[in-house]
């Protein structure tokens, strides 16, 4: 979260006022407050600034050498390739760890090395015409930054790896398609499946304090795409009456291979990890009950409409859920989370209720005005639990 | 281990995933068997990597009612060999195995993909052609053309890589 101050003005005129600091001090103090927030706004743009160039860069390297590929020799393009993503690394390296000068700005050149690598991958793969959309490169890509995730903890690699996890799972289910399978309509159980496998994983890092924040990077991806499977299965498109699903034998396999990863990790965590939060078994026991959901659901489709009632109860749980833990531990992440999806159910579902019911026109001014009304009570509950957050620090 | 360790320890370990990567498929380039593929393009874009042609080839059908094989039970995922023999100047399929066949000279390794009653569809993994940006469209009026075929290397384990594209038996340049 970032923010740890520990005071506010309130607090500080109430000390005035009961005498225990005197008006010099607080206005030092204030100052102090004052300056220490700049600083971290302007570190905060920093990092932002510094990461949106380190991608527009990397964009802008693999879309140039993609374009001339062909006026260039091999060796060339090796070099090309090598060189920038060598020469970023290793700035990076200079800036964020020997110098220590401008670190945030290190940061963002270690994650474009970490994009270049992957660059080079592709563009090699090009330069030998292995076949377009190929899953292999992305789990190369993967092997390659996973040390960097784990020797060197570092935050955004990690979230770059989780995110590579989801891509490969998706490139797998496309490349191994038949044109007359149901494998994208079971899509969101496999990633429902594997978001949790990631959240499982996750929570296996907190067993070691050193990779504590690596484990939350994922915990917190695999909430993220678990709530977006959960919500895709919530239409009548994916959970819907479809009688006997056409999948292919590599999908079906996919989805056997990492629910059983999935509930051999969150048993662990369930029954060795040390910490018995009431937060963490419950943490445990959502898991293994989805992933229980997701195969029932998977091999035996119902022949009413039952379960897309079910998702949509079980999205609507999740996301109080969140917010009550999100609450109860400050972590503004579970909180947003929680909160983009209520909004997003909410929309969708006053949609699908209402488009066929009301008059166009009823139908618009009422959306807009639910819209209106309801995205500012959120934004001030949701800015009001962050004052409390801070507060309570 | 100290941090600067660690980072040279990473930036090698990248190296050789690259230099291992353009190795085993220079290798192929270089010790393989060139074979000309009778071909037909089709065009896509890569999001990745720019523009490129999806390339069937004839072999990419297999008649298992006109072709032998030493198995019959193929199910899509299979990896299978296919010895190869030059009819005409093309490689054309002789025999398909399941296993690494032995005691054959010229085979490249594919995956069935997909099988309609006794036809397998296989895929080699030579299936791209990449090409400047905007010349994947002038590929694909290719089809019109006679005599499209793709020059590729086939090392001794069945990899296979495109080295050129021909047509009339004459290589395609976009230089």
């Amino acid at each position: 979260m970032g923010n740890d101050i520990m005071v506010n003005k309130n607090q500080i005129e109430q000390w005035i006022r009961e005498g225990t600091i005197t008006k010099e001090q607080a206005d030092k103090m204030l100052r102090d407050i004052s300056m220490y927030r700049k600083k971290q706004s302007s570190n905060k743009l920093i990092t932002a600034l510094s990461t949106i160039g380190a991608v527009l860069i990397g964009i802008g390297v693999i879309l140039f050498i993609a374009s001339n590929w062909q006026q260039m020799p091999n060796i060339a393009k090796v070099l090309v390739l090598l060189g920038s993503t060598a020469g970023s690394y290793y700035k990076g390296y200079i800036l964020k760890y020997q110098r220590q000068t401008l670190v945030k700005v290190g940061a963002a050149l270690i994650f474009l090395g970490a994009l270049l690598f992957g660059a080079t991958i592709f563009l090699i793969a090009q330069m030998y015409h292995i076949n377009a959309n190929t899953h292999t490169l992305l789990l190369i890509w993967l092997i390659g930054i996973l040390p960097h995730v784990y020797a060197l903890k570092t935050k955004p690699i990690a979230g770059l790896a989780s995110l590579l996890f989801f891509i490969w799972i998706g490139l797998f289910v496309f490349r191994n398609m038949k044109f007359v399978s149901s494998d994208l309509i079971g899509l969101p159980v496999l990633y429902l499946v594997s978001g949790i496998l990631l959240f499982g994983i996750g929570k296996l890092h907190y067993l070691s304090d050193n990779l504590k924040i690596i484990g939350r990077i994922y915990k917190i991806t695999g909430i993220k795409i678990s709530m977006l499977a959960l919500f895709l299965l919530t239409f009548k498109f994916f959970s819907g009456y479809y009688g006997e699903l056409d999948l292919s034998s590599q999908f079906t396999d996919g989805v056997i291979i990492f629910s059983i990863l999935a509930i051999v990790l969150m048993a662990i965590n369930l029954f060795f990890n040390p910490a018995k939060s009431k937060t963490s078994i419950l943490e445990g026991a959502i898991g293994l009950g989805l992933l229980a959901l997701a195969l029932i659901f998977f091999f035996y489709p119902a022949t009413t409409n039952i379960y897309v009632v079910l998702f949509n109860l079980i999205l609507m749980g999740l996301i109080l859920i969140l917010l009550v833990i999100g609450y109860n531990r400050e972590d503004m992440k579970l909180v947003n989370i929680g909160m983009v999806y209520l909004w997003i159910f909410l929309i969708v579902r006053y949609c699908d209720f209402f488009w066929e019911l009301l008059p166009r026109s009823i139908f618009f001014m009422a959306g807009g005005l639910i819209l209106t009304l309801g995205s500012i009570v959120l934004e001030k509950k949701r800015r009001l639990l962050k004052q409390k957050f801070v507060k309570l620090k | 281990m100290k941090k600067n360790k660690l980072f040279i320890l990473i930036g090698i370990f990248w190296l050789i995933i690259i230099l291992v990567f353009i190795g085993l498929k220079e290798f192929t380039l270089r010790t393989g068997k060139k074979v000309l593929l009778k071909t037909v393009p089709i065009d896509p874009r890569d999001l990745f990597r720019g523009d490129y042609v999806i390339l069937r080839y004839e072999v990419s059908k297999l008649d298992l009612n006109n072709i032998p094989a030493d198995y019959t039970n193929f199910k899509i995922g299979d990896r299978i060999y296919v010895a190869l023999k030059i009819q005409d100047g093309y490689g054309t399929a002789s025999k398909i195995f399941r296993e690494l066949p032995k005691g054959e000279k010229l085979f490249i390794k594919g995956i069935v993909k997909g099988i309609y009653s006794k036809i397998l569809n296989v895929e080699y993994g030579i299936e791209s052609y990449f090409v400047p940006e905007g010349k994947g469209k002038e590929i694909e009026k290719l089809r019109e053309w006679k005599n499209l075929a793709v020059k590729v290397s086939i090392d001794r384990f069945g990899n296979a890589i495109i080295s050129s594209l021909l047509t009339n038996s004459n290589e395609i340049s976009f230089k």
